[in-house]
Formats: C-alpha cells, sequence, structure tokens
C-alpha cells in the first residue's frame, strides 16, 4: 500500500523535526530559540496528529489536534507578550 | 504601560467565536464521544484570557461583567442536583436518562440528562480557571 509507506515516512520525518526543535528548546541560549522551538513543536505535533489519523483511517484525532493548535497559539502569544513587555497582563 | 498591537486585537475578535463555538460543540458530544464538560471549559477559558491578552484585564472586565466566582456554586449545584434526583425517584446515585426527540430543523436527535451533569463540570473549570488566572493577573 502506498499510502501507508507514505504516512509512515511522514511520521519519521516529524519525529525528527520533533527531536530537532526539543533540542533547541533544551540547548537554546536565548528565550527567542526556546520561543520559536516550543511553537514548532505545537506546529509539528498538530501534523503528527493529522498524518496519523489518516494513517488509520478515523476522525478522533481532529479534535485533539484543534485543541492543541488554539494552546500553542494561546501560549505563544502570551510568551511574547512577556518578552516584550516583561509582564503577561497589561496594567493601565 | 500599556502595549496595544492592532494585529493581536484583529484576530482575537476574528478567532473569539470559533473557538466559542468549538468549545460548544465538544461540550453537546461529551456524553457519547471524545469530550465533555471539562475540555469544553477549558476551551472557552482559552478565548476568554486571549481577551485578556489583547484588551487588557480592566477593559475585558467593562464588556464582560461576570463574577466567575460565581460560576463556581452554580456548576456544583447543577451537577449535584442532576446526579440527586434519580435518587428521589428510586435509582442509583447518578442514573442518567436518555431518549430520543425530534426537532424542528435538526431532525431526529438522542437526548441525554448527562449534558446536564456536563454542564455543571463546564461552569465550574470556568469559574475556576477565569478565577486563578485573574488572581495571577492582578499581582
Amino acid at each position: 500500500m502506498l499510502i501507508n509507506v507514505v504516512t509512515n515516512f511522514a511520521l519519521v520525518v516529524i519525529t525528527i523535526c520533533l527531536g530537532f526543535c526539543l533540542y533547541r528548546l533544551i540547548i537554546g541560549p536565548s528565550f527567542p530559540d526556546r520561543l520559536v522551538a516550543s511553537d514548532t513543536i505545537s506546529t509539528n505535533t498538530v501534523a503528527f496528529l493529522i498524518v496519523l489519523s489518516i494513517k488509520y483511517t478515523t476522525q478522533v484525532f481532529f479534535d485533539a489536534a484543534l485543541v492543541i493548535a488554539i494552546l500553542g497559539f494561546l501560549s505563544t502569544v502570551a510568551m511574547s507578550k512577556f518578552l516584550i513587555g516583561g509582564s503577561v497582563f497589561d496594567r493601565d | 504601560m500599556r502595549s496595544r498591537s492592532f494585529i493581536l486585537e484583529t484576530v482575537s475578535r476574528l478567532v473569539l467565536f470559533v473557538i466559542l463555538i468549538f468549545s460548544l460543540y465538544l461540550l453537546l458530544r461529551g456524553h457519547n464521544a471524545p469530550g465533555g464538560g471539562f475540555i469544553a471549559g477549558l476551551m472557552t477559558s482559552a478565548t476568554f484570557v486571549l481577551q485578556f491578552l489583547a484588551f487588557g484585564p480592566t477593559n475585558q472586565r467593562n464588556i464582560l461583567p461576570i463574577n466567575f466566582r460565581l460560576l463556581i456554586p452554580v456548576g456544583l449545584l447543577t451537577s449535584f442536583t442532576t446526579g440527586f434526583v434519580p435518587l428521589l425517584l428510586g435509582k442509583p446515585f447518578l442514573t442518567s436518562a436518555f431518549g430520543h426527540a425530534t426537532l424542528p430543523i435538526l431532525g431526529e436527535i438522542e437526548w441525554a440528562t448527562a449534558v446536564l451533569f456536563d454542564l455543571g463540570v463546564y461552569f465550574v473549570v470556568v469559574g475556576v480557571t477565569m478565577s486563578i488566572i485573574s488572581a495571577i493577573g492582578e499581582e
């Protein structure tokens, strides 16, 4: 089956990408490196779940992918605001 | 210091309704599919936190004047009542009734009283999460 080979290859590639991102998240010399690494990890996790649900022909993982996408976006915004201003919530 | 970001405000205004509808979908299918009150409450609080981040807590409190601490007893009372009513009818605690109903547009759907229990869990999760985040944000 061609689709099985393709999805297996994609899963392996995404896993290698996740490993590189984890390396940058742990080693990363500065805070922006870690921020970009964690954002890329959440995006790669969404891609992993979508490919997994194509491989097993199920829709169960789609909701989990959507939840991870929303939470990843939210955490990236919060960490960026912390990086810019020093505080997450503005006081006015 | 108040740093306004035009891109963040526009995106959070657009995304608000998408996440709210997704959380409603998770809440309503929770009794027989992945989902439920807990994750739906977390998604709803994610929208509120996004509005907090984009517009600031003070503006947000003027737009949405809800005391989130009041949601915790309301949700606990809803869940407890849903579990307690079968006890009065001589059935075990937390027995769920279900059946089929025909609605005008949606057609035939299956209803279950487990949705009411999920609704209580939803209120508790939204109340607890927003109380914690407001307390942290006002430090």
